[in-house]
């Protein structure tokens, strides 16, 4: 009455939707517009209804509609969603397979496209030299074996991937790592100059093409050698090597690193560190996307002088630190659709739970909490911790490498 | 109490499995056409789900009438064999004859029990009251409700001290308390089987984003009853459990684990009217009160629907349309905060209320306990007609969800099912 009412007309594309179940199965089709998921999406604000939305569109084909909306990009996959759907809708993979169907008519952010670019053409996301690849390895203080100049088989491949490769804080957790290993007295390698990203969360922003491109040459490379495991600090790399390579033809036992060591915690001689509270994040694709939560936990535990405490969201109901689904190269646009950055707001949860260490277990999150600390002014009252440093410096006898 | 000792009918009797509103009313049923009937109930006492309403549809009456109008028919009746604290082991046989074992845990308590109380002064044991759904506790003897049949005291074998103690026994003057009963092995002869088993609520605390158990401010709509209910933990009075302080804003949660693949996939079909039904409760008490109801879908199903126009009618009842996902609490204030996706108003929803009401379906008492029985039951325990006559009728919930009247309709058409059959077997 009085009222304007918008029309908009709707012409459904049914091969939009026909592309989505074939990349994403037909979930979303169930969907019965409960608003579950958004309610408990870490981006939820007063008008963000993100995916309820955007499952409804994909219902009805509505693909101009979702290609003109940016907030299709913010998603992180980090799987909150999914996790209280009645209708166990596989949200995250819809969204995937929305971003794949509109990726190349809809254009993305510069520096979405940019992670891309370097990814197909470095290897790496960070746009670094692909030849530095094991740089990380001259200050690690012990032996980094190169699997190619082994001419033998390994136990363990570590599959370092790009963040702790080529990251300045990575490279310490890679370091630390390096020395974990030699101290266990495994045998292990890292396959150096020829690795390659696995390019999961390039996958889960759209670039599947991509994805499965890197996974061709990683399947070729990783073929020339033998080795009984592969075992990697990266949640997505492990996801992806686990969920996603069987798919395309090549199964690989693989760890994350925090549940390779947990089963070796009797054989490492921690010692005690200055006492202090730490709080743990669970990543999303250890903790929701594959069920890991006791590991990294188990891991710190062990540690003399480690209080754990948990912040008021972990586990399964664990908040994201917004760098999955391509957001940890998305920050710029992604922060201009959304009010708080959700590294901003895991990281007051974290000073809330009154921890002094914020402990983590996923390369991306080192950098985004370290600078969530910095924006919100909490410099001197949390650091961010990589669980493998606190171990490395445990086993150093308590010393922490500066 | 006497040794149970059944009578001497042959197959042409019938087994009412369950003694709530479905089974009491087909073992009327069928004893009025002539039967002789055995009535199992597995507690001490008759009256079910039913018994713990403060009032039921569709007159909103309390259930007192109701189910006093079948006690009655059931004290005039000879041919109903009530068997308490009793539980169907087996079922085995065909249409016509079936033998059925069942197992009567000792009651500990004889027929000369006159449910004077004197035993209750003596008990030292308190014991959380299942009836009440633990809100309030009852010694270790206590009696079921204050219609119950038997109207006769019970002992709680899991937290009574036993013989040790024996104060009852001695405080008892009509030596009516038996400590040393022991549990009885019953064989009956059967043509036909009503299962009449009936529900529980669905467990809310499996719902975990739900929060209940965490905050006392959360309940569940079958405690609500038991809350209105004059007879209830608190006299009828509807207050915050955690610091009884009145409510002035309840949000009610429909769908509370229903049509969920996570929980119950199906829908119960009452939960919507449950829930206007007792803003309806809430609101007689404080007209000034306001009531949300978040919603899916508000289902009310056959001829109810007017109700629920009445009652949305009312100017502080308010429908969100968003499943709610989460609950936030206020520590200092006792405050929830419910968390939902309004998506006809098209932004998030946070609204703050004194008391959150979890509208919690209905699960089949069998979901977790399948009796061996010629029955089929589906995936979620409701027994199913598979079209096939196997001469074991099923009434009320245990078949599928539904409301009190339609129940005792169903439980009269099972009625009329066993009586064919036996009929039928007599025939042949």
């Amino acid at each position: 009455m009085g009222q304007e009412v918008a029309v908009m007309e709707l012409v459904p594309d049914l091969g939009f939707v026909n592309q989505l179940v074939e990349r994403a199965g037909d979930s979303f089709k169930r969907c019965y517009q409960c608003g579950t998921c958004s309610a408990v999406c870490p981006f939820a604000t007063e008008d963000l209804e993100l995916p309820r939305k955007q499952m409804l569109m994909a219902q009805w084909g509505m693909k101009s509609q979702m290609m003109d909306d940016p907030i299709l990009w913010v998603c992180t996959t980090c799987g909150n969603c999914a996790r209280l759907c009645p209708r166990e809708v596989d949200i995250p993979g819809t969204i995937t397979a929305v971003r794949e169907a509109v990726l190349v008519e809809s254009g993305i952010s510069p520096e979405l496209a940019k992670a891309f670019e370097n990814t197909v053409v470095r290897g790496n996301p960070l746009g670094s030299p692909a030849r530095r690849r094991a740089d990380w390895a001259k200050q690690a203080g012990v032996e980094v074996p190169i699997l190619s100049t082994l001419d033998r088989p390994t136990d363990v491949l570590f599959y370092v991937e790009c963040y702790w490769s080529f990251h300045e804080r990575g490279q310490q957790a890679a370091q630390a790592m390096a020395r974990t290993l030699n101290r266990l007295g495994v045998d292990w390698a890292i396959l150096g100059t020829e690795e390659r990203c696995i390019a999961d969360s390039q996958r889960a922003a759209g670039e599947s093409g991509l994805f499965e491109e890197e996974a061709a040459k990683n399947m070729a490379t990783l073929g020339k050698y033998t080795f009984n495991r592969l075992v990697t600090p990266d949640p997505h790399a492990f996801n992806a090597l686990k969920n996603q390579y069987p798919k395309l033809g090549a199964t690989y036992p693989v760890q994350h690193y925090t549940q390779f060591l947990a089963e070796r915690l009797s054989d490492l001689p921690l010692k005690r560190i200055p006492e202090r509270l730490v709080t743990f994040h669970d990543p999303c694709y250890l903790g929701r996307h594959n069920g890991e939560y006791e590991a990294p936990r188990r891991l710190l535990e062990a540690i003399p002088g480690v209080r754990l405490t948990e912040m008021a969201h972990c586990r399964a109901e664990g908040f994201c630190c917004g760098g999955g689904g391509g957001g940890v190269w998305n920050s710029g646009f992604v922060a201009e659709q959304v009010d708080e950055r959700l590294a901003v707001r895991r990281v007051r949860e974290a000073v809330a739970s009154h921890a002094e260490v914020l402990a983590v277990c996923c390369p991306f999150e080192v950098s985004l909490f370290e600078d969530a600390v910095k924006l919100t002014g909490n410099e001197g009252t949390l650091v961010v911790r990589d669980i493998i440093e606190l171990l490395d410096e445990s086993l150093a006898g308590g010393e922490e490498r500066p | 109490m006497a040794t149970f000792a059944p009578p001497a009918s042959g197959y042409d009797s019938i087994l009412v499995i369950g003694g709530g509103i479905a089974g009491i009313t087909a073992a009327l049923e069928a004893a009025e056409l002539g039967s002789d009937v055995f009535l199992v109930e597995k507690m001490p006492y008759l009256g079910g789900r039913v018994a713990q309403l403060a009032r039921y549809f569709p007159k909103l009456c309390p259930p007192t009438c109701g189910i006093e109008i079948n006690l009655r028919r059931l004290r005039d009746n000879p041919r109903v064999h009530l068997l308490t604290n009793a539980e169907v082991a087996s079922i085995e046989g065909a249409p016509g004859a079936f033998d059925v074992a069942v197992t009567v845990e000792p009651r500990y308590v004889n027929d000369r029990c006159t449910a004077c109380g004197a035993c209750v002064d003596v008990c030292p044991v308190e014991r959380p009251n299942a009836f009440n759904y633990g809100m309030d506790t009852t010694k270790a003897i206590y009696i079921g409700h204050e219609m119950a049949y038997p109207m006769k005291y019970a002992i709680d074998e899991q937290t009574c001290l036993g013989e040790e103690c024996g104060r009852c026994v001695a405080a008892c003057p009509y030596d009516a308390i038996d400590l040393a009963m022991k549990p009885q092995s019953v064989s009956l002869q059967v043509g036909a089987v009503v299962v009449a088993t009936g529900w529980k609520p669905y467990d809310a605390s499996a719902i975990v984003n739900l929060a209940f158990g965490h905050y006392p401010n959360i309940v569940t709509n079958v405690m609500l009853e038991r809350m209105a209910a004059d007879t209830g933990p608190t006299g009828g009075k509807i207050a915050r459990p955690s610091d009884g302080r009145p409510v002035n804003r309840v949000a009610f949660i429909q769908c509370a684990g229903s049509r969920d693949r996570l929980h119950l996939s199906y829908c119960s079909g009452i939960c919507c009217l449950g829930s206007l039904k007792q803003a309806t409760y809430i609101l007689d008490r404080n007209p000034e009160a306001e009531v949300y109801i978040y919603y899916i879908d508000l289902r009310t199903p056959g001829t109810y629907e007017p109700f629920a126009d009445r009652v949305m009618a009312r100017p502080h009842v308010h429908a969100v349309k968003g499943k709610v996902a989460d609950i936030l609490w206020d520590d200092e204030s006792g405050d929830l905060s419910v968390v939902a996706d309004d998506m006809v108003q098209g932004h998030m929803s946070r609204i703050p209320v004194d008391l959150v009401v979890l509208a919690t379906g209905m699960e089949p008492s069998l979901s977790d306990h399948r009796p061996a029985m010629p029955a089929v039951l589906d995936h979620d325990g409701f027994v199913l007609d598979t079209g096939e006559d196997r001469g074991v009728y099923a009434a009320g919930c245990a078949r599928e969800p539904m409301d009190v009247a339609t129940a005792t309709m169903d439980a009269t058409a099972a009625a009329m099912m066993a009586v064919r059959s036996i009929r039928k077997s007599t025939v042949r």
